[in-house]
């Protein structure tokens, strides 16, 4: 089982056996507090590193710009070094795992204002993990970034079956099929807007088994084609958040609550709410009597066990394509152009990616804007999801009463 | 087939992407055109305020004659 591959990277040519990991594992001797790497070999081998010397850690993705990354490193978190030594072999690298004491940081955008850093305990990461010898020949396609809650999910149940995974994170579709094929894949986890791009054309793919979707409402229309072009595959949806990681799961669109956390689990007026002993540890949750409002709006189908479907989001946070983004951050962007006196960005519906990005702009008197000028300056400041897709330049910015802007989701 | 190739076109232009010189009903949006998913969503945008017509709404569209189908419908 040494030999077995851990991680595969056709598009770089890149093969490393468990052997390969156990060893660069225990080559790391310095730790940052912080992990951002577009090499996921090299990032595994820090965050296995970290977990096993119990040292916490905080994953920041690789689309950050440097602007945004100092900006995290200043306020949120400190930026230190420090040593470790590591002697892990095959047969202890599960058990260290599971009993880690580390802390897991990840970022998410919140509802306002500047990312959060959510920190995750190994209980809290390995809720939804299973370990037994059914999963023991599980070849996983590794299609989210390590840094996604949903991605740490994959890595771990990959790691900890000692399976294989295979990188298709930022393939295009071509390489995706290609790499299901070549490597067997028997295992996908991604979100709808994916499994989208991956569903059309004639060839299928009868070795995947599993095929999860998450990070986005799921869309009911595009199961027949999952399961046309996978036939032989089980499909779940999963509901998950940065917050508390994942809660439900569901074959359908109804998500049923799990027994084990009914009590913990509340739905008052549309909305879900959770209890904080479900939450990783935060200082930015707001608790209403030890209640987070999680700004999901729900429709509850049946009472007993709790089953409910996903309606909408409440809160400002657009969801494109599985990413999240923060309205504001962008208005703050885009406001900082010259000639610019007036902006709001909001979210349209849109078939592909769930939503899209949209912005009305105010320009100063009889200064000329362009589209395409708008979106070269904002390509090294955000990223691609971030940026809007449609552009209206209008007279002026409708306010509501109290003077806030109206930001409509049409 | 020419307001569609320069929707396209367009799109691509802005990406950074070679653009198409001619278009047929074979060419699949993904591996021929280049585009990724942000693009086709700002495809199907542009086609709907061009043709009236939403091409994912119904299901999953990838190649050019597929939209084309869904355009003369």
């Amino acid at each position: 089982m040494l030999n077995n591959f851990f991680y595969i990277d056709n598009s770089i040519g890149l093969k490393k056996t468990y052997q390969d990991f156990i060893f660069d594992v225990n080559s790391v001797t310095q730790l940052n507090s912080f992990i951002k790497s577009d090499d996921y070999y090299a990032f595994f081998c820090q965050l296995v590193a970290a977990m096993i010397s119990d040292s916490d850690i905080a994953l920041i993705n690789e689309a950050y710009t440097s602007q945004e990354v100092d900006g995290l490193v200043s306020n949120i978190i400190f930026s230190n070094r420090k040593n470790i030594t590591i002697n892990v072999d095959f047969f202890s690298l599960h058990d260290l795992i599971v009993e880690s004491k580390c802390k897991v940081g990840i970022f998410t955008s919140g509802t306002t204002g500047t990312p959060k850093l959510v920190k995750h305990s190994m209980n809290s990461l390995l809720r939804a993990v299973k370990k037994s010898t059914s999963h023991e020949n599980d070849i996983w396609g590794f299609a989210y970034s390590p840094t996604h809650f949903a991605g740490l999910q994959v890595f771990l149940q990959a790691l900890l079956n000692y399976n294989t995974i295979i990188r298709l994170f930022g393939l295009n579709t071509s390489e995706i099929h290609v790499n299901i094929e070549k490597c067997n894949i028997t295992h996908i986890s991604s979100t709808p807007t994916l499994f989208k791009m991956l569903v059309g054309g004639q060839e299928t793919h009868p070795k995947v088994k599993r095929i999860t979707t998450g990070g986005e409402k799921s869309d009911i229309t595009l199961m027949p084609a999952i399961l046309k072009k996978f036939p032989n595959a089980k499909v779940l949806n999963i509901y998950a958040s940065t917050e508390a990681g994942s809660l439900f799961i569901t074959n359908g669109s109804a998500f049923i609550v799990p027994t084990k956390i009914m009590s913990e689990i509340t739905i008052i007026e549309n909305e879900l709410l959770i209890h904080e002993s479900l939450l990783a540890e935060s200082d930015s949750f707001i608790l209403q009597n030890g209640w987070y409002h999680t700004g999901d709006l729900v429709e509850i189908v049946k009472e007993n066990p709790l089953t409910f479907t996903f309606i909408s989001r409440k809160n400002e946070m657009i969801n494109v394509g599985g990413y999240k983004v923060n309205p504001h951050e962008v208005e703050k962007i885009i406001a900082t152009i010259d000639g610019v006196r007036d902006v709001i960005v909001y979210g349209k519906e849109n078939s592909v990616t769930g939503n899209i990005i949209c912005c009305d702009i105010v320009s100063v008197n009889n200064f000329i804007l362009n589209k395409k000028d708008i979106k070269f300056f904002l390509k090294d400041k955000l990223q691609n999801y971030k940026i809007p897709i449609i552009y209206n330049f209008v007279e002026n910015i409708s306010k509501t009463k109290t003077g806030k802007k109206e930001r409509l989701v049409q | 087939m020419d307001k569609l190739k320069t929707i396209i076109n367009n799109i691509l232009e802005e990406a950074g992407k070679s653009q198409i010189d001619e278009l047929n009903a074979s060419q699949h949006l993904q591996n021929d055109i280049g585009f990724d998913s942000l693009e086709l969503a700002e495809l199907t945008v542009n086609i709907e305020a061009e043709f009236g017509v939403d091409i994912f709404l119904d299901g999953i569209v990838t190649t050019i004659g597929e939209i084309l189908n869904k355009i003369d419908a």
